[in-house]
């Protein structure tokens, strides 16, 4: 009896190469999709801190009768470094203080505000 | 006598490598699949708690304006004059007064604690921490929200 070829169908290395390369591309692209999400986050994050930083500092500014520019620019560093800001994060408060106001401002690593506040200032 | 066909001679080494290759891609795609609903889940639960502690805020700091002084305060419960209490239970913030009570669910990765702080030449002022829960559900110090609410705000 004269026995059947059997036809074995091999991959070539090329094959190989491209499915590996699809597959690496795939995982670049989630890993960098998820890098960008988590950026994403901290910006949302930073943003609302921010937020609720300056919102803290006029709740204890309510909380007294009259305050000076020192009085805000304390309250306010005060507010700052008990935010929970990452100390990675180069996120820096900024305090001017002017004859009958006091600006103050939560900035970015890139130089830019997140939040910028003017208090009239009572003393 | 019965006759078996045979079909692909593969080699054992053949078999086994496909075998491993498709062990491979089957745990990188439940991988994937694992760790994109675990990242997705976790930004939902961060969104609804950003958004959740605006409305949190808001209604905290009303409470303690209209019930100011508070006798006692612990961690988890604050007792005021007036024996209207703000309490946490789980995931929930209880704010009862004589006339009722508000409950205020935020997300479960978080704990809810209370604080009485006292800083120097002001009045003191309650505070409210929203702290992050890790992985193995304990607390996170480090990452945390934080809502002041002025307990005897002046009058102007």
């Amino acid at each position: 009896m004269r026995r059947k070829k059997v036809k074995i169908h091999y991959f070539v290395v090329t094959e190989i190469v491209m499915a590996l390369g699809l597959m690496m591309l795939l995982y670049v692209c989630y890993f960098a999709s998820t890098k960008t999400i988590d950026k994403m986050d901290r910006a949302f994050t930073n943003d609302a801190r921010a937020l609720q930083t300056m919102n803290n500092t006029i709740e204890r500014l309510n909380n007294k009768k009259d305050y000076s520019g020192i009085d805000v620019k304390k309250i306010f560093m005060d507010e700052f470094g008990k935010s929970g800001f990452a100390m990675n994060s180069q996120i820096v408060a900024q305090v001017k203080i002017h004859a009958d106001s006091t600006a103050l401002a939560i900035i970015k690593a890139n130089g830019k505000a997140i939040i910028e506040v003017q208090i009239k200032c009572q003393k | 006598m019965s006759k078996i066909k045979r079909c692909n001679n593969f080699s054992l080494i053949e078999v086994l490598f496909a075998i491993g290759l498709i062990g491979i891609l089957f745990n990188m795609a439940l991988m994937f699949y694992y760790d994109g609903r675990k990242v997705s889940m976790k930004y939902m639960d961060k969104a609804s708690h950003i958004r959740s502690v605006s409305t949190i805020a808001k209604s905290w700091q009303n409470f303690i304006h209209a019930n100011p002084f508070p006798i006692k305060v612990e961690t988890n419960k604050i007792l005021f004059r007036n024996q209207a209490v703000i309490s946490v239970k789980n995931n929930k913030l209880i704010f009862s007064t004589e006339n009722g009570q508000k409950t205020y669910a935020f997300s479960k990765a978080f704990a809810a604690s209370f604080e009485l702080e006292t800083n120097l030449q002001e009045k003191p002022v309650l505070v409210l921490y929203l702290k992050t829960k890790g992985n193995k559900n304990q607390i996170l110090k480090d990452k945390f929200i934080r809502i002041v609410a002025s307990s005897q705000r002046s009058v102007k």
